[in-house]
C-alpha cells in the first residue's frame, strides 16, 4: 500500500515535472523567434538577394532619368542629328511619363492632393465593398430551407 | 365453451385497451402536429421578410453605387462630415460582411434534419430545427435593416452631390 502511494507521487511530480519544463520550452521558443525578429540575426541570402534586386532597379530609373535629361538637352540645343534607337527608345519613355502626369491631372482637380487620393481611395473602397455585400446578398438568398421543408397541415 | 367466452373476453379486452390509449394518444400527436404547422408558418413568414429585406438592401445599393460614380467626379464637393459617415460606412459594412459570411450556409444546412424528421414522424425535433431557423432568421432581419438603415444614412447625405435626387425606390 505504502509502495503504490509513493509510486503514484513519484509518478505525479515526474508529470508535474513535464509539463512546466514543457512551459517553459514553449516560452524560451516564442522568446527566441521574437529576438530573431527584431535583431534581425538570421536574416541572410534572401534579404541580401531582395536588396540586390531593389537596387538595381533604382540604377535603371536613374539612369531613365538621364537618358530624359540628355534626350531634353539634345532637343534644347536643336542640333540636326539622326534619329537612333536609343532615342526612340527614350522617347516611348518620355510617353509612359506624360500618360502617367495626364491621369494625374484628370484626378487632381484640388490644391490638396493628399486629400483627393484619399478622398478616391475611399470612394473606391467603398465601392469594391458594395459590390462585395451584393456577392454576399445573393448567397443569403440561396441560404434558405427548401419549400418541400415547410410543414403545412396536409403533409405528413 | 367456456374456453370461447375467456378467448372472447380477452379479446374484447385486449381492443379496449387499446383504442383507448389511441384515443389518449391522438390528441397529443395532433397538438405536436399543429404546433409543427404553426412554427413552420412563422418560418415561411420569416423568410418572406428576409427575401423583402435583401431585395431592399440590393435597390439601395444600386443607389449608393450610382451616387458614388456621380461622386467620383466631383471630389472636391465632399464636405468633411460626408467624408466622415463614408469613412464610418466603410467600417460597418465590413463588420457587416464579415458576420454575414459567418452565418452562411446555416439554414440549407438544416434540410437534411428536417427530411429525416419528416421521414421518422418526429415532430418534436421538428419544431427544434424550425425554431432555430427562426432565430437565425430574426438575426438576418435585423441585420438587413441594420443595414438598410445605413444606406439610407449614405443615400441622404450624399444626395447633394452630383446632381442627384436621393429618391429610394424601396
Amino acid at each position: 500500500m505504502k509502495k503504490s502511494i509513493v509510486c503514484l507521487l513519484v509518478g505525479l511530480v515526474i508529470t508535474m515535472l513535464l509539463v512546466v519544463g514543457c512551459r517553459e520550452r514553449q516560452v524560451t521558443k516564442v522568446i527566441d523567434v521574437t529576438t530573431n525578429g527584431l535583431t534581425g540575426e538570421e536574416v541572410t541570402g534572401k534579404d541580401q538577394k531582395e536588396s540586390e534586386t531593389i537596387e538595381p532597379k533604382e540604377v535603371t530609373s536613374t539612369s531613365e532619368v538621364e537618358a530624359i535629361t540628355q534626350y531634353e538637352s539634345v532637343d534644347n540645343s536643336k542640333e540636326p542629328e539622326t534619329p537612333s534607337e536609343k532615342v526612340l527608345e527614350v522617347e516611348e519613355s518620355i510617353e509612359e511619363v506624360i500618360d502617367e502626369k495626364i491621369e494625374t491631372v484628370i484626378v487632381a482637380k484640388s490644391e490638396n492632393l493628399e486629400d483627393i487620393d484619399e478622398r478616391a481611395l475611399m470612394l473606391k473602397e467603398l465601392d469594391e465593398l458594395l459590390e462585395d455585400v451584393l456577392t454576399t446578398l445573393d448567397a443569403v438568398e440561396d441560404d434558405d430551407i427548401s419549400n418541400d421543408n415547410m410543414f403545412d397541415e396536409g403533409g405528413d | 365453451m367456456r374456453k370461447m367466452m375467456m378467448m372472447m373476453i380477452m379479446v374484447m379486452l385486449i381492443s379496449s385497451t387499446t383504442i383507448v390509449a389511441q384515443n389518449q394518444l391522438r390528441p397529443r400527436e395532433n397538438r405536436i402536429r399543429s404546433a409543427v404547422v404553426m412554427t413552420s408558418r412563422d418560418v415561411g413568414r420569416s423568410r418572406i421578410m428576409v427575401r423583402d429585406g435583401i431585395k431592399v438592401s440590393r435597390e439601395k445599393t444600386f443607389v449608393v453605387q450610382q451616387q458614388l460614380k456621380r461622386l467620383q467626379s466631383n471630389l472636391d464637393d465632399l464636405t468633411p462630415e460626408q467624408l466622415m459617415l463614408i469613412k464610418k460606412s466603410i467600417e460597418e459594412i465590413r463588420t457587416y460582411q464579415q458576420g454575414s459570411d459567418a452565418y452562411l450556409g446555416r439554414i440549407v444546412a438544416y434540410d437534411n434534419r428536417i427530411r429525416k424528421a419528416r421521414e421518422d414522424k418526429d415532430y418534436e425535433t421538428l419544431i427544434q430545427v424550425y425554431n432555430e431557423i427562426l432565430v437565425l432568421q430574426k438575426h438576418r432581419i435585423e441585420r438587413l435593416d441594420h443595414y438598410n438603415n445605413l444606406m439610407d444614412r449614405l443615400i441622404k447625405s450624399l444626395s447633394n452631390i452630383g446632381g442627384s435626387d436621393g429618391d429610394i425606390t424601396s
